[in-house]
């Protein structure tokens, strides 16, 4: 009885740590904006987005399969909510009944409680199979609607019902125990009485005269004290399996309101990118060897989302390229382009739809971004050794295939070490066959001839229109000797900088 | 120290075996065989696990004895039997294996290779384990309803447990909580598992009537020599337990070559045990030290600064001596020395101004005393005797001891801060304490063997601070 409305082969544990490097991914990639539409100020949806979203899928069907589920959910938004709703209200049930304590009685008792609240959701659930499940044509719901037909019988349903009602235990308890040291009962295990009662059980009760039994007084407390104890000892043994259970029930449910969830936020990214005009589209992933990057019309949702100015949009034709250096003016596009790629090769590897016209590209076993950060938060660190050790870190997951970005790495150091540094980085990257797109001003690195000569380097540049104005686009052409920060200070100041004395 | 070693263990006590050094040569290399044959694994091991087994048959006679129920009472005495029985054959297997070299452990193994065919062994052995057995097998059924309590025979009656557990099986995921209902029992039973045991006796005579006549059958079955043996392997042991931890931590032991007393000293990598294996706040960092005094040397005169670890390390000097005395690793890298047959100490009174001529006293009498028994195969470790005095009459009593010290061919160490009792006598040799030369408040712990001048720590410092000739070309050549 699994989900597996996600991931084909696991379920998403929504309390799980993010992976590695998700925090850069997040500050680089301006990713809160995306998070944000996804969970509409609910929290759960947000965990779930946010773990769905960089646990990339590296399988180009395990992404079509997701994209096609996502549709079934379009289609049917009506059902999906009934579900997700079903879901939450189930998981609601917890919170009602509190736990009165550790005692095993009171696990049980409570444990009792939740299991009929769950019996009427599994009905429930078996009915929304049979009424609506017909509509839903992608894999993964095709499975679970007939998952759920098949696993929920009548017969079933009604021997979880027979089990709870012998959990009242009108008859009273038999408890198997051994003798441990000390001559001491042990191993005290619950049992249930046979079911053709034969010798000494058939009569219901013992008789009142056996040497074989004894009776607590009415006022003995600690007699009574003795005996609830004795209860609880056998007890424990069903307490925990049916615990147990009751949480195997309840993560069922957690799955089918993560699973429900993800589809729903997505839904929501769409509906807010929408009102500003702005749609995603269905990426077509492919294998990672063939090193496609191929796109039009790539946007940063979260520029689009927080303003409603016409956001500009870019091309990227970058198949079988290892590296793609990006230069040119300041405040030229240059990062804006880098996000809006990054965001689009990370939606599509979640299954979702991507804020382009068109994208098409190899999937990556990994995802990094590399950005130029202020000051180090806590000061310890000096900031070209707090860039080295976030470089370091994320080369632990770059593999063959990988993607790495760049954003002026390496710039807190001068120009000649920043490029020799970054040189060897690069240098390692396209080796190991690991995809590079790196923004950077470091104007020696950009120029050596090894890089100019190669012919899966593919050079933008910002593009700067003659009388200086900015067009933010990302135009194919070879790295100029100056970014142009006489212009922004010009912008600033009113006036250029004065010429530097020779 | 000892009395932290024997913490946790005071049922052995350790502590006046601590106090017991070897009394000669030949005691000494007994002991050290002893103690080699119980660093091995398979044997330190096989006593370890003996040692909790004694201290288990122990707790189970003590506590067995103070229970109110009868069968309760007894079960916890054939309990104590098997533990006994089953941990001294144990023992008995390990140690008929195990590669033994030392005259002691080989001699105890042949008395409990001895005891354990011995007639009375044999008989306590199967009837105690075969008591255990039968109840091992006894497993009974209890109704409880409101309550009335009644006691059947188990008839394999199915496990409620596991079969919720196996109705909602198909909705099992990944994570598993393990429930657990800890029950607060009593030493004693409860009258309803006291009511409950009395009607499984009912049930099942046999094992409960051989029980009791098991119980009136046998008394004191602890052979007096397996204690002994148990006790004394402790004073091994527990000292070994410090050793695992220190060595952890990188510092290390060994044997020493123990021979006669005047015979040339040296040993490296010397530390205070006391001093390391201290634990709070924190782990001290320690500074190792060698030890050397060769012929004609007899007194070493240990100066510097303060808090630059001479005290520390005439504790150490001490400590090694006395250590080899007992037979055990010492804490050093490798060390042979003279045998001491005695070990005395002589702390100065701290300084303080009230009451100098009472302090001085107490030093010079304690002093004379030494003095009178210390013979040539004695050490003196003398700590700043004398501190109370003026500098004039320090120097006179500190310089007047060294010689009759010297006289008497006593071996010492004089930690002092008079440099002239560095330069009596060939006899005497000077070891000083080092500091950071730019800064006279960092002290480098290490004692080296050199004049007493007070000065000449410039090397130590530049060491420090990467700022001798060859640091300072390599960082500078970038």
């Amino acid at each position: 009885m699994k989900v597996r409305l996600l991931f084909e082969d696991h379920d998403l544990d929504p309390a799980s740590p993010l992976p590695p490097g998700a925090a850069d991914l997040t500050l680089d990639l301006g990713l809160e904006a995306v998070f944000d539409a996804m969970a509409q100020g609910n929290a759960a949806l947000r965990a779930v987005a946010e773990r769905t979203v960089f646990r990339s899928l590296t399988d180009p069907a395990a992404i079509r399969r997701r994209l096609e589920a996502l549709q079934d959910v379009r289609e049917h938004a009506g059902v999906a909510r009934e579900l997700y709703d079903l879901a939450l209200a189930m998981l609601a049930a917890e919170r009602r009944y509190w736990s009165f304590g550790k005692s095993a009685d009171s696990v049980l008792h409570r444990a009792v409680r939740l299991l009929e609240v769950y019996l009427e959701g599994l009905e429930a659930l078996r009915r929304i199979a049979r009424t609506s499940g017909e509509g839903f044509r992608s894999e993964a719901f095709r499975r679970f609607f007939r998952m759920v037909g098949d696993e929920l019988g009548e017969a079933y349903l009604g021997e979880l019902r027979a089990q709870r009602d012998e959990l009242e235990f009108e008859d009273g308890v038999w408890i198997s125990a051994r003798l441990g040291a000390g001559n001491r009962g042990t191993e005290h295990v619950l049992r249930r009485p046979r079911e053709v009662r034969v010798g000494w059980w058939r009569r219901r009760f013992p008789p009142r005269k056996t040497p074989l039994a004894f009776e607590i007084g009415e006022r003995d407390e600690s007699g009574l004290r003795s005996l609830s104890e004795l209860r609880e000892r056998g007890i424990a043994s069903v307490a925990g399996a049916l615990a147990r259970s009751t949480e195997h029930l309840r993560g069922f449910f957690t799955c089918l309101s993560v699973d429900l969830g993800f589809f729903l936020g997505c839904l929501h990214l769409e509906t807010a990118l929408a009102a500003h005009g702005r749609a995603l589209v269905s990426p077509e992933p492919v294998d990672p060897e063939a090193r496609a990057a191929d796109g039009a019309g790539l946007y940063d949702p979260g520029l689009a989302l927080r303003s409603n100015a016409p956001v500009v949009a870019n091309d990227l034709a970058a198949d079988r390229k290892l590296l793609v250096v990006v230069t040119g003016a300041n405040q030229g596009g240059k990062s804006t382009f880098l996000r809006a790629f990054g965001i689009a090769q990370l939606l599509m590897q979640a299954g979702m739809g991507v804020p382009a016209e068109r994208f098409r590209a190899s999937v990556a076993p990994a995802i990094a971004t590399h950005f130029a950060r202020g000051e180090d938060a806590t000061m310890a660190r000096g900031k070209l050794d707090d860039e080295l050790r976030r470089m370091s870190q994320l080369v632990e997951r770059l593999r063959p295939g990988a993607l790495l970005l760049s954003n002026e790495s390496f710039s807190s150091t001068n120009e000649r070490e920043g490029s020799q540094l970054a040189a060897e980085v690069f240098r390692a990257c396209r080796e190991s066959g690991v995809r590079v797109v790196a923004v950077t001003h470091l104007y020696e690195l950009a120029c050596s001839a090894e890089l100019r000569d190669s012919p899966d380097v593919l050079y933008l540049r910002a593009e700067r229109t003659p009388d200086g104005q900015r067009t933010f686009r990302i135009r194919e052409g070879d790295p100029l000797p100056t970014s142009f920060g006489a212009d922004v200070y010009a912008a600033i100041f009113g006036a250029p900088p004065r010429a530097r004395p020779a | 120290m000892f009395r932290g070693l024997a913490t946790g263990r005071e049922e052995y006590d350790l502590v006046p075996l601590y106090e017991a050094p070897a009394a000669d040569l030949d005691a000494v290399h007994f002991r050290q065989e002893v103690a080699r044959d119980l660093e091995r694994p398979p044997v330190g091991d096989a006593v370890r696990r003996f040692a909790d087994e004694m201290r288990r048959v122990r707790q189970l006679l003590a506590a067995g004895q103070q229970r109110r129920h009868e069968l309760q009472r007894g079960r916890m005495f054939v309990d104590a039997a098997v533990a006994y029985v089953e941990s001294v054959a144990e023992l008995e297997r390990a140690l008929a294996d195990a590669p033994l070299d030392s005259r002691g452990v080989r001699a105890f193994r042949d008395y409990v290779r001895w005891l354990v065919g011995a007639p009375a062994f044999v008989r306590l052995r199967a009837e105690a384990t075969g008591l255990e057995a039968e109840f091992g097998q006894i497993t009974y059924l209890v109704h409880v309803r409101e309550r009335r309590v009644v006691v059947a025979p188990y008839r394999g009656e199915v496990d409620f447990g596991a079969s919720v557990e196996a109705s909602f099986r198909r909705f099992e995921g990944s994570g598993e909580t393990e429930y657990r209902f800890p029950s607060r029992r009593a030493p004693d039973l409860d009258d309803v598992e006291g009511g409950i045991l009395d009607r499984v006796a009912l049930l099942f005579p046999g094992p409960f009537d051989r029980m009791r006549r098991f119980v009136v059958g046998v008394s004191d079955w602890i052979d007096p020599a397996v204690r002994r043996f148990d006790r004394e392997a402790q004073y091994f042991l527990a000292y070994f337990a410090l050793v695992e931890r220190l060595r952890a931590r990188g510092l290390a032991f060994c044997y020493p070559e123990v021979g006669a007393a005047d015979e040339d000293e040296s040993a490296e990598g010397i530390f205070d045990l006391a001093l390391a294996g201290r634990e709070e706040p924190a782990p001290p960092t320690i500074v190792v030290n060698d030890f050397v005094r060769t012929a004609p040397e007899r007194i070493v005169v240990v100066t510097g600064p303060n808090q630059g670890g001479k005290t520390t390390f005439a504790r150490a000097v001490g400590q090694l001596h006395y250590l080899a005395a007992l037979g055990l690793p010492v804490p050093a890298r490798s060390a042979r020395l003279g045998f001491a047959e005695r070990i005395f100490t002589h702390f100065g009174a701290p300084e303080a101004l009230a009451d100098l001529r009472g302090r001085l006293e107490d030093d010079l009498v304690r002093m004379h005393r030494i003095l009178t028994d210390a013979t040539r195969t004695s050490l003196v470790i003398l700590n700043e005797s004398f501190a109370s005095a003026t500098l004039e009459d320090a120097l006179q009593l500190g310089e007047e001891v060294v010689r009759q010290l010297i006289e008497r061919g006593v071996r010492a160490v004089y930690v002092t801060f008079l440099d002239e009792l560095s330069r009596i006598s060939p006899e005497t040799v000077s070891l000083v304490a080092t500091v950071a030369p730019d800064d006279p408040n960092v002290r480098t712990f290490r004692i080296v063997r050199q004049v007493a001048d007070g000065r000449a720590y410039a090397m130590a410092l530049a060491e420090k601070h990467g700022l001798t000739y060859s640091d300072l070309r390599r960082r500078m050549g970038r």
